[in-house]
């Protein structure tokens, strides 16, 4: 194949958001006219961070963008437009109770007078259609046009703005396999007019159909890129969820003692429809760290928030201690033995306004060590605050700094601080080190294993295989809610193995499973 | 004082130097004067009206000049301390529902339902020294946490709003209270409508009789240390601070926010309730507004200054009640019209409530501090 100039090219792009989480990392990217490039990273890659700055949603904190050999700086959405720069949203940003033709127009109206021009509008529409080969009912309301349908409207709604260069963003995710191929139809049509796609996306089969070029993200970085024609399926997965750095925990056998908490035939469904969990069952027993593998969305999310309390099943119960603890509010079931790292620490885990040291006594001040007749013993809490300092390396200038002054590694570390000195015998850890540097990630995997060496059951969820592999002494994987795999020989098996079942490639029979 | 802290202070300071400015820039140009003088001359004739407003402006609550002597101006200071009274009260008030995030305006409504509360207190319970002014303000207190119920009570049965809810309980609590004071113990002797005397007994001791310094000043001050120590030393503070700060991770916590919401209401209606009538024991002797004294948006306005810290309430409410007591000083002296302090103060709040303003410093640290380390890790990472 011919290689074209490229049309979009990224240096060294970083992202730090304002609460000092590192969304992208000197990240390099080149994309060339003409083609179908696919972005590949799981959910937290920075993909998402990447695209918002290309359409001006977000500014990079540093880096340089050149479109058509000219270095660009694209202040929003109305620039990166104006640019040639159209992006279709996931959600779809369409006015439901317009027609498809006033929706395509909208901002840009013929004018008849002080009037909009509804013939003319209708004129426009056809045309663009009929050009990109992408046909629309113009005269219908958004309202009555099928998923499919309304994604076209919204990619025939940047070209008629003049995009040379279209960001989809998981355009199949809501999509009928039927409607795909017609998407996938329409790209290739538009790529023959010169038009350069970018196509985020986590569906492996999807990129090898249509997709020339592939550059995988993780954690903030770049992995690498490829011809799509140069690589198997399997070589991206392993792109995808592959190693990070050489991570050795040092561990010895588990020492597995009772069974703690037991999850019960657990189903439930959103409030969109769709069944996050279905049937699931599985049991935590003290002295073991369960790990749990799945692409982000397969049901982990709401299976932890029926553990911990934030989310009551539809079916099916959890027991701590054979206790049941499902539909039970959080506050009622911390105090039971439960403790619980939250995958999304500024929400649930830390308020960041509050100081260290009352971050760190958010569930236990009312104890007798922290207040005596509805009074804060401030000076133990400091005592309290500079031990869980010193445990936990929080580096930080005191405990009376405020949560919102420390990066993300030292946040989390501070709710682990909490989280692991409850005294509780499970702990739920989500995600514990997303998005945090290399060297506070790994003491929290230190500080995971050091729990279960006491006997604590510890469930951990992650992203990061590497991480899973290393720290479990068993995992379980997720697929669309169901546990599709069970390993209990973890030296047997490796990150491209626990791909496959995430990704859907391959599935255990309930025999394979065995006791989960 | 941490960095956070100090961040804040510069930019409260950098606001009210802007809004000094912009202040100073308006007199500069309203008092341009017309005619046939060359341009120089006009300058330099705005500039001396302009510089002479400004001294009976920012010195004139506590100078006053006889001759060519600067002597201190007791009546003035007095005035300026008296005003601070009501809107320090009303401050702490509202700092208490601002730390939990609730946005209960109804300070206002709150001091005035206390203060007609209390008038009946004042006119009727029995003459007992020290006893009769305790309870007074535990009338007060009473029926402004009573008012405050109102809305928390709503909103908890049925979500409305309590921005709404409290917002019309003050136009409630003006009607209603002006009701009852017209009905029940209107002076039927005075020309206007006021309250029948306050018993001597319910009046608070004066520490300048001339001027009518009463002790409220010391009242405010004392509440401001227990309001300090509730929010910032108890566990029902601590509560209410985190509902404040996030409320998700208070209720992951176990704290049951929903009471934290309500309570706090009502103990900042509590305190709110003695704003007004404090004034009255004080001051005037009598209940006599016929409009709503403002004191319980003030106190929004303070809130916002103090950043809920009650620490810093006292500060603000003095800051607040001296440039209008220099205002109208300046009013008097001066043919520059008092009001100008209204663009000061809305110049001072808007550039404290922005968070945009100057906010890029501090997010250049954070990223500073996020980097640090990471840009190290970017070889290391690709193994």
């Amino acid at each position: 194949m011919e290689e074209n100039k490229p049309i979009l090219e990224l240096n060294d792009i970083w992202k730090v958001y304002p609460n000092g989480v590192v969304a992208n990392r000197g990240i390099n990217l080149k994309v060339h006219e003409g083609e179908i490039h696919a972005l590949l990273g799981e959910n937290g890659a920075g993909k998402s961070t990447l695209m918002k700055i290309l359409f001006g949603l977000e500014q990079p904190t540093s880096g340089s963008i050149h479109f058509r050999g000219q270095p660009i700086q694209i202040h929003s959405p109305h620039n990166a437009i104006s640019r040639g720069i159209g992006m279709v949203h996931q959600h779809f940003m369409l006015v439901p109770s317009l027609t498809v033709a006033e929706n395509v127009v909208l901002g840009m109206e013929p004018k008849k007078g002080l009037s909009v021009d509804v013939e003319k509008a209708f004129e426009m529409v056809e045309n663009a259609s009929k050009t990109f080969g992408l046909p629309v009912p113009a005269a219908k309301k958004v309202k009555d046009i099928s998923v499919g349908m309304r994604q076209r409207v919204e990619i025939v709604k940047t070209l008629i703005r003049g995009a040379d260069l279209i960001i989809l963003d998981e355009p199949t995710a809501v999509l009928t396999p039927q409607e795909t191929v017609e998407l996938f139809d329409a790209l290739r049509n538009l790529v023959e007019m010169q038009k350069t796609v970018i196509f985020i996306t986590h569906k492996l089969k999807e990129v090898k159909q249509i997709a020339d070029r592939i550059t995988v993200l993780r954690r903030g970085f770049v992995v690498d890129n490829a011809l799509v024609k140069d690589v198997s399926e399997r070589d991206m997965s392993r792109m995808m969820v592959g190693r990070d750095v050489e991570l050795t925990i040092e561990k010895g056998e588990p020492q597995v003692g009772k069974e703690l908490l037991r999850l019960e035939k657990l189903n439930f469904t959103r409030a969109d429809g769709v069944q996050a969990v279905r049937d699931l069952s599985f049991k935590l027993r003290a002295g073991e760290i369960l790990g749990i593998a799945g692409v982000e969305g397969n049901g982990q999310t709401e299976m932890v928030q029926m553990i911990t309390g934030i989310l009551s099943p539809d079916e099916g119960n959890v027991f701590l201690e054979e206790r049941l603890i499902s539909g039970q509010f959080p506050g009622q079931i911390r105090p039971l033995g439960m403790s619980h790292i939250p995958s999304d620490r500024m929400t649930r885990g830390c308020a960041l306004d509050t100081t260290i040291e009352e971050n760190l006594v958010s569930d236990r001040f009312t104890s007798p060590e922290f207040s005596s007749m509805g009074r804060i013993k401030v000076r133990q809490v400091t005592h309290f605050a500079h031990e869980m300092i010193d445990r936990f390396d929080i580096r930080t200038d005191g405990p009376k700094t405020t949560i919102r002054m420390l990066s993300g590694g030292n946040i989390q570390k501070v709710v682990v601080a909490r989280e692991f000195t409850a005294g509780a015998c499970v702990i739920v850890a989500d995600q514990p080190t997303r998005g945090i540097d290399v060297a506070a990630a790994d003491f929290i995997r230190r500080q995971l294993v050091l729990e279960r060496d006491r006997g604590v059951g510890v469930l951990l969820v992650s992203a990061d295989l590497t991480e899973l592999l290393e720290a479990s002494d068993r995992i379980i994987v997720m697929f669309h809610g169901q546990a599709v795999a069970h390993f209990t020989r973890i030296k047997d098996i490796n990150e491209t193995i626990l791909g496959e079942y995430m990704l859907g490639i391959k599935k255990m029979t309930p025999e394979e499973m065995g006791d989960l | 004082m941490k960095k956070g802290q100090l961040f804040e202070l510069y930019r409260t300071g950098i606001a009210i130097g802007i809004a000094l400015l912009l202040g100073y820039l308006i007199v500069f140009f309203t008092s341009f004067p017309e005619g046939a003088l060359s341009l120089g001359e006009k300058i330099a004739q705005a500039f001396s009206a302009t510089n002479e407003a400004f001294k009976y402006f920012l010195l004139g609550p506590v100078i006053k000049w006889r001759g060519d002597a600067a002597l201190f101006n007791d009546r003035g200071f007095i005035q300026w301390i008296n005003e601070t009274v009501p809107i320090m009260i009303t401050g702490l008030a509202v700092a208490i529902v601002f730390s939990a995030k609730i946005f209960n305006i109804g300070a206002e409504g709150q001091l005035f339902i206390g203060a007609v509360g209390a008038t009946f207190a004042a006119v009727h319970f029995p003459a007992i020294p020290v006893l009769h002014p305790i309870l007074v303000i535990a009338v007060a207190m009473l029926c402004g946490a009573g008012w405050a119920v109102i809305p928390g009570v709503i909103k908890s049965r049925l979500k409305a709003s309590e921005l709404v809810t409290s917002l019309m309980m003050n136009y409630v609590a003006f009607f209603f209270g002006l009701f009852l004071i017209k009905t029940f113990i209107r002076d039927q002797t005075a020309g206007s409508l006021v309250s029948e005397k306050f018993q001597d007994t319910a009046l608070l001791p004066l520490l300048n009789e001339r001027y009518k310094w009463h002790i409220g000043i010391l009242i405010a001050i004392g509440l401001t240390i227990f309001v300090w120590f509730l929010m910032k030393r108890t566990t029902w503070g601590y509560r209410v601070r985190l509902v404040g700060d996030n409320i998700h991770f208070a209720h992951f916590s176990g704290i049951k926010t929903p009471s934290v919401v309500f309570q706090a209401q009502v103990v900042s209606g509590a305190i709110a309730g003695m704003a007004g009538i404090i004034e009255l024991m004080g001051y005037h002797g009598r209940f006599l507004w016929l409009v709503s004294p403002g004191y319980g948006w003030d106190g929004i306005i303070i809130a916002t200054l103090a950043r809920n810290n009650p620490l810093y309430v006292p500060i603000a409410a003095l800051f607040l009640s001296y440039i209008r007591v220099g205002a109208k000083t300046m009013g008097r002296y001066t043919d520059i019209a008092p009001e100008i302090v209204a663009i000061l103060q809305a110049a001072i709040i808007l550039l404290v409530t922005a968070e945009a303003f100057l906010a890029k410093w501090k997010q250049r640290a954070i990223e500073k501090e996020a980097t640090r380390g990471e840009m190290t890790l970017e070889g290391g990472e690709k193994a």
